[in-house]
């Protein structure tokens, strides 16, 4: 293998390529990059066997080859080259990769590219076109919502469900459910059906791929339902699915509502951090009093301090006194993307509602805290 | 044909109140040191071949008896302590009921050699009460008793005897427990000519480092608790633990006693600090007026009766938190050569000056050994520094980083400390929780919630035995107080609606099952479930250990820690930081303080 590229375009590739290499892999093989040469060029690909990400990197291929080669150490070590073209080229007998860049001649051992795990079939199946950024955006407001818990690993994953013209993504830990309706042009007769289970780590990945530059990502799931593709132009993301029922989250969903509250979005996370300051000590727990034209925030630790800030707003509806945990109230409002924010309550110990005005396609239910008021 | 009533023979009677008084080798052993002690002895000494049974000695200082006394202190019911009935009401001395005596004197060979300090000594010799030797002789001042073959005329008692190491080990004990309650006295037990214990006579403390060790000793917190029960004595740090609960002497007014239910105070104090099935170990001496308490309850005085126990019960308590409120964390000891290492030998046999030397520069210590081990040396490690730091002493403590995503690493001005992340961070959640529910008024089942419970979005299903569900029944207000929303939803089955918020993260299912079985344990004390449960719930709450911290979720536990009184431990007694002082690290690395 021989090839020429620019040494700012691999270091680049590498470095979104290492985000799918498991550090502390009990197979060594997992740590290296797979380094090929392709159509496109180079094509690197990284896995840990459940996401795999692969990135093709323009270059002068002078002749074929393929070798696997330490991530850490080849991304550490391109990414503090200056640019300029570099070449890369493997003696096959000693797995040795060559590379000639600038001042300097390295040489660097690989393992050979035998040992690197067959990768998942390429995309065939069933596929969607999506709009990249508004994909992108809508995992950054969904995947926030997932559990960490791998207790219950459905709730790792966000629920992507596929309709005809809308891709909808949910996401809940049992405390707060986000739900983010995207519309899609119609797929066609190949476009998937019904709904999988995306690891919502692997899905934020593909949130951070997306640029400019990546305009539109192909959403398809294979043959087999046991994976799922989303590809870019020069780059390829698959990751394993969860396997079991998501819970159905359409009926936890409150219809009606006894008080709402609409307020400039900005201020009131501004001002829910700040209370929350106060809260740390207390569970993180921030109460919600509506009263005449008013959301007033309250926070208070035993034998810290306490804060009350009153926030002009629109109310409608019964008063109310309700306690969240700080943290999902400013992960929701962070998500809302317009101006103005709705919250609509049904009483204390019912889940509060928080979307943003004007649009309907995103709502973020948030189950309150039981604390002495 | 049934035997007529007749009155027993004196030597019949003897016999048989002997068995109450003299059990065992140990209690001829306590008997004699208690008369001695009462007799205002400064020094002591007690030799033991034999396990006793071969021969006890027991000299001392003290006053000494008049020779023509000599023959009445062998009598039953005959004693200098008491005169009148008013006197039994408040008793000052160690024994007042004149049998001891009298009841060694019943089934042994004893010898009393006595002498008064402006007069000659003499003698007597008794086997089975009846006389065999008296006369005059040359003795230094004070009393020497000496029994030999005890309970030779008694061979149902010998048989019930244990091995001879268990009864030298209990004989030991009693004169431990003699030096802890009566720490100005200068003792010294041999064992088969091989100094067991040996007490130099002065503070308590110096009685504590005798009979625990000195390394053992500089682990002892002070009690400190005056008023009409006075508390004294000192009890080890929550980092020192044993494995058996006869570490721990209980006193009152200079008597060793045993009561359950003051060791259960002490035991209250330490709850949450000691890791399962580990004893604190120390004294605990009461200071009470004589009026307000009754030994006359049981022939060896082992029992007494409080005629106010509460009080005593909660002053105890008292002096126990107010002194391990203070606790302090685990100090590192690293095995060293330039560590100093005392050597105390039990082997040189030893006469008068009754005090010997003891080496130079070492905190005077002696360990209580296992007898018949030959001339075995026993080596106690002094520490020049025992890690004299409180929590709040490392204060500011300032987070360096996470090794391997498992320990902290931080900087205070103490030196360098590890603290155990899920360890510290159970234990803050443990404290804000008591802390929470005790505002709340959860032991009470008062409140409606104490802390906060998190409402669930999805409430989970939780398959439950039939016990478990008995269990939740009996307990289901107090989970409810605790933070829990928990009903019953069907046969084997439990709904869980809601959590207490500092478990919110965790599996709910995992969570509820071991809620249900922790209350497994029927009628608890409120005080007992409310801190199973909060350790419980800090436990599923607290970071995982081998989760990574972020720099500033490290700074924030660690300040939550400092502010947390008694952090050193996790609520299952384990320790949650760990001391590497400057002290301790220039001897690891060999550089010169």
């Amino acid at each position: 293998m021989k090839c020429t590229v620019s040494s700012s375009a691999l270091s680049s590739s590498l470095s979104l390529v290492s985000r799918a290499v498991s550090p502390r892999s009990t197979l060594p093989i997992l740590g290296n990059v797979l380094v090929e040469t392709g159509d496109e060029g180079l094509r690197l690909t990284a896995t840990n066997l459940d996401l795999t990400i692969s990135v093709a990197v323009p270059a002068e291929v002078a002749s074929e080859g393929r070798t696997t080669i330490p991530a850490r150490l080849l991304t550490e070590y391109v990414g503090s080259l200056l640019d300029a073209p570099c070449t890369l080229e493997l003696n096959p007998s000693t797995q040795v990769l060559r590379l000639v860049c600038g001042i300097h001649r390295t040489n660097i051992h690989g393992i050979d590219a035998i040992e690197f795990p067959p990768l998942p079939p390429r995309d065939t199946g069933a596929g969607i076109e999506v709009d990249g950024p508004a994909l992108a955006a809508a995992v950054t407001q969904t995947a926030m919502a997932a559990s960490g818990d791998e207790a219950r690993p459905v709730l790792t994953g966000v629920l992507v469900q596929f309709d005809a013209d809308r891709l909808t993504l949910v996401a809940t830990d049992g405390h707060r459910l986000a739900v983010k309706t995207l519309e899609v042009a119609g797929g066609g007769e190949d476009a998937p059906t019904g709904s999988i289970i995306v690891p919502a780590r692997h899905l934020t990945e593909v949130a951070r791929a997306i640029t400019p530059a990546r305009p539109v990502v192909r959403v398809a799931v294979s043959p087999s339902r046991n994976q799922v593709f989303f590809t870019m132009p020069d780059l390829e993301i698959s990751s394993r699915l969860i396997e079991g029922t998501y819970p159905n989250y359409a009926q936890v969903i409150p219809g009606e509502s006894t008080t709402t509250v609409t307020l400039p979005t900005s201020a009131l996370l501004r001002e829910t951090r700040t209370v929350s300051v106060l809260a740390k000590d207390a569970a993180n727990v921030v109460r919600l009093r509506t009263g005449d034209g008013t959301l007033t925030l309250l926070a208070q630790t035993a034998e810290v301090g306490d804060d009350e800030a009153p926030l002009e707003a629109s109310v409608n509806g019964d008063d109310l006194h309700i306690a969240f945990n700080a943290r999902y109230v400013l992960d929701a409002l962070a998500a809302v993307d317009s101006d103005q924010v709705q919250l609509s309550f049904n009483g204390p110990l019912s889940p509060g509602v928080i979307r943003p005005v004007g649009t309907d396609d995103y709502l973020c239910i948030i189950m309150p805290v039981r604390v002495p008021m | 044909m049934i035997a007529p009533i007749r009155l027993l023979p004196p030597s019949v009677a003897d016999a048989i109140a002997a068995g109450e008084v003299v059990e065992r080798p140990a209690s001829v052993v306590k008997e004699l040191c208690e008369n001695a002690i009462d007799a205002r002895a400064r020094r002591l000494e007690v030799d033991v071949e034999g396990a006793g049974t071969v021969r006890i000695r027991v000299g001392d200082d003290g006053a000494g008896i008049p020779a023509e006394q000599l023959r009445l202190a062998v009598a039953r019911h005959a004693t200098s302590k008491i005169a009148s009935r008013d006197d039994l009401a408040a008793i000052s001395s160690l024994g007042f009921r004149g049998e001891a005596l009298a009841s060694i004197a019943a089934v042994a060979e004893v010898q009393i050699v006595s002498r008064l300090h402006d007069a000659t000594g003499a003698r007597l010799r008794v086997r089975a009460a009846t006389v065999l030797e008296e006369g005059a002789v040359a003795a230094a001042p004070g009393t020497t008793v000496e029994v030999r073959d005890l309970f030779f005329n008694t061979p149902a008692r010998l048989r019930f005897l244990r091995s001879p190491r268990a009864e030298t080990a209990a004989l030991v004990r009693a004169v431990a427990e003699l030096v802890l309650t009566n720490p100005a006295t200068a003792v010294t037990c041999r064992v088969d000519g091989r100094v067991a214990l040996r007490a130099p006579g002065g503070t308590r403390r110096d009685a504590l480092s005798a009979v625990l060790g000195g390394a053992a000793a500089a682990e002892l917190i002070e009690l400190d608790g005056d008023g009409e029960v006075a508390v004294g004595g000192a009890i080890s740090q929550p980092r020192s633990h044993r494995g058996t609960s006869t570490g721990l002497v209980l006193a009152v007014n200079g008597r060793r006693i045993h009561h359950r239910a003051l060791i259960a105070a002490v035991a209250e104090a330490y709850r949450g600090l000691l890791p399962g099935g580990r004893y604190p170990y120390g004294l605990v001496s009461i200071t009470i007026d004589p009026a307000e308490v009754d030994v006359n309850v049981h022939p060896s005085k082992r029992e007494v009766r409080f005629r106010d126990e509460g009080r005593v019960f909660t002053a105890v308590q008292r002096a126990c938190w107010a002194a391990l409120a203070e606790s302090r964390p685990y100090a590192a000891v690293i095995g060293d050569p330039l560590q100093q290492t005392v050597t105390l030998t039990t082997g040189e046999p030893s006469s008068l000056p009754w005090l010997d030397a003891v080496p130079a520069g070492a905190s005077p210590g002696a360990v209580i050994a296992a007898p018949g081990e030959g001339g075995t040396s026993t080596p106690v490690d002094v520490p020049d520094r025992a890690g004299l730091e409180t929590l709040a002493s490392l204060s500011p403590l300032r987070s360096l980083g996470q090794v391997a995503t498992r320990w902290l690493v931080a900087e205070s001005p103490r030196g360098v400390v590890l603290v155990d992340p899920h360890a510290a961070h159970e234990k803050v959640l443990y404290a804000e929780l008591l802390a929470a529910w005790g505002r709340a008024g959860v032991a009470e089942g008062r409140a409606a919630v104490g802390g906060g419970s998190q409402l669930l979005l999805l409430p989970a299903l939780i398959e439950c035995d039939p016990e478990q569900l008995d269990r939740f029944a009996a307990h289901s207000d107090f989970v409810a107080c605790c933070g829990f929303g928990l009903e019953p939803f069907g046969p084997g089955l439990l709904r869980c609606t809601a959590v207490p918020t500092a478990a919110a993260s965790g599996d709910v299912a995992q969570l509820v099952h071991d809620l249900l079985d922790t209350l497994e344990a029927g009628d608890r004390p409120a005080f007992d479930r409310q801190h199973r449960v909060a350790a419980l719930v800090a436990c599923h709450g607290a970071v995982r250990f081998g989760d990574p911290l972020a720099p500033a979720e490290q700074q924030r536990l660690l300040d939550r820690l400092v502010a947390t009184a008694g952090g050193t431990t996790c609520p299952h007694g384990r320790p949650t930081v760990l001391v590497l002082d400057d002290a301790t690290l220039r001897r690891a690395f060999r550089r010169p303080g």
